[in-house]
């Protein structure tokens, strides 16, 4: 594997410039000074060509296909939308890294603490295995507004590498915001249902 | 994981007819979707009519005529998916959507320049290159492979637009250039055309139902081009 990106000595020599190493979204750059001019930039497509003033088309090749529904590598995770001289560098977000994780559902709601049933999804888990007792204080003012009998939440556990460098095991509850339940969805189980049932009275 | 990443994300970016002016952190908020005070506190980019950014607490939203992007950095990484599908399914249930995807990205660090070396030339061997992938050295000093993506298509039980994309690149952003592994998952999911009327609602089903297994397959894809640094 080899990373030419930061060599002088093998400057690209194709129509436009590589993108500079660890550059991020046009959006996140900078300060956008005049959002106008940035939004016109990015009507007009234009592409500027090695650090100077010259302006050209973007080439076919380097245009996303209207489907593309990833990202590349030095988007930091937003769409590329047009690509400007170097930056000054951005500090990354701080990264919170899965170790562990249960889905579990609130049983019973206590003064101080909460009983919930866990699913190990890290272990690839379907049911429900373990039981816990779980301190409200654990939970954030958002989260613990969503405590109720049935609630639904995540449990992670896992490596939280800050941006200044360093790495924490953190522990953290999310109940999950969970769409309203449709005709769509319940038609699975109603079919489920409608032949468990014809099993019964053939 | 084997190796915890410097740096790991997920998104999903849905492809379709969008309004960026609406997509604000006030918005969100006025939804239920983020916390007041972290609306509040959002770090707005841009809003305007032809495109939105901004990043709160754990998401980061950029939002296009054409493509609407939640991402973030933080686990758990349901809360994308909870996110967009209440946006459009239970919010904006008639915006026209056309596909969208699920995405892992990972860098990581190797030990040593021969660990990622190791990487690079197992999914892309220099011996096919003949005489001049001999030049290219054999601890990767002299060159070797920059980006590779290996696509699956037709996938069993998929609409025929669906493909599954996994890309290997020497990290620009962590290792010096030297130690840093970029693992790209893209798990594309296209619009079921004979769905009929409801193709945007569907998608967001077929969101709903398949988040949990592409993260945790992508993980495994990702766990796997790390075992290859192992001798």
């Amino acid at each position: 594997m080899h990373y030419a990106g930061q060599s002088a000595a093998v400057e690209s020599t194709t129509a436009f410039e590589e993108k500079s190493a660890n550059q991020f979204d046009i959006l996140t750059q900078e300060p956008v000074r005049n959002p106008s001019d940035t939004v016109s930039a990015l009507l007009a497509r234009r592409y500027y060509v090695g650090g100077s003033a010259q302006i050209s088309s973007v080439p076919e090749e380097e245009a996303l296909p209207n489907d593309y529904t990833g990202h590349t590598q030095d988007a930091d995770g937003r769409a590329p939308v047009l690509a400007l001289p170097p930056p000054p560098r951005r500090l990354p977000s701080p990264t919170f890294h899965a170790l562990q994780e249960w889905e579990g559902y609130v049983l019973a709601i206590r003064n101080h603490e909460f009983e919930a049933r866990l699913i190990d999804l890290t272990e690839g888990g379907m049911y429900e295995g373990e039981e816990a007792t779980i301190p409200i204080r654990e939970l954030s003012d958002h989260d613990a507004k969503k405590l109720q009998k049935g609630a639904i939440f995540r449990w992670v556990i896992g490596h939280l590498n800050t941006v200044g460098g360093s790495r924490k095991r953190v522990s953290e509850f999310v109940f999950r915001d969970l769409p309203a339940v449709t005709k769509s969805d319940t038609q699975g189980g109603e079919e489920w249902a409608a032949n468990i049932f014809k099993s019964f009275n053939p | 994981m084997r190796i915890t990443p410097e740096m790991d994300t997920a998104s999903v970016v849905v492809v379709g007819h969008f309004n960026p002016a609406i997509f604000t952190p006030a918005w969100f908020a006025l939804h239920e979707l983020l916390p007041l005070r972290a609306a509040t506190n959002a770090e707005l980019n841009l809003a305007h009519p032809e495109i939105t950014q901004f990043q709160s607490d754990w998401l980061n939203v950029q939002v296009t005529r054409d493509r609407f992007v939640a991402q973030t950095t933080q686990a758990p990484y349901i809360r994308i998916s909870d996110l967009v599908v209440r946006v459009f399914k239970d919010l904006l249930p008639h915006t026209p959507l056309r596909a969208f995807g699920i995405n892992r990205d990972v860098h990581f660090c190797v030990p040593t320049a021969a660990e990622r070396d190791r990487i690079g030339r197992a999914v892309a061997p220099v011996e096919p290159w003949g005489i001049w992938g001999q030049q290219l050295g054999a601890g990767g000093e002299k060159g070797g492979m920059t980006s590779l993506t290996m696509t699956q298509v037709a996938i069993e039980g998929r609409p025929a637009g669906d493909h599954i994309s996994v890309t290997v690149e020497p990290s620009k952003r962590i290792g010096d250039g030297v130690l840093g592994v970029y693992v790209r998952v893209n798990d594309h999911h296209a619009a079921d055309e004979t769905a009929g009327n409801d193709l945007s609602v569907k998608l967001m089903e077929t969101l709903e139902k398949g988040f949990d297994s592409s993260i945790e397959w992508g993980k495994d894809i990702i766990d796997h081009v790390m075992s290859l640094a192992e001798g």
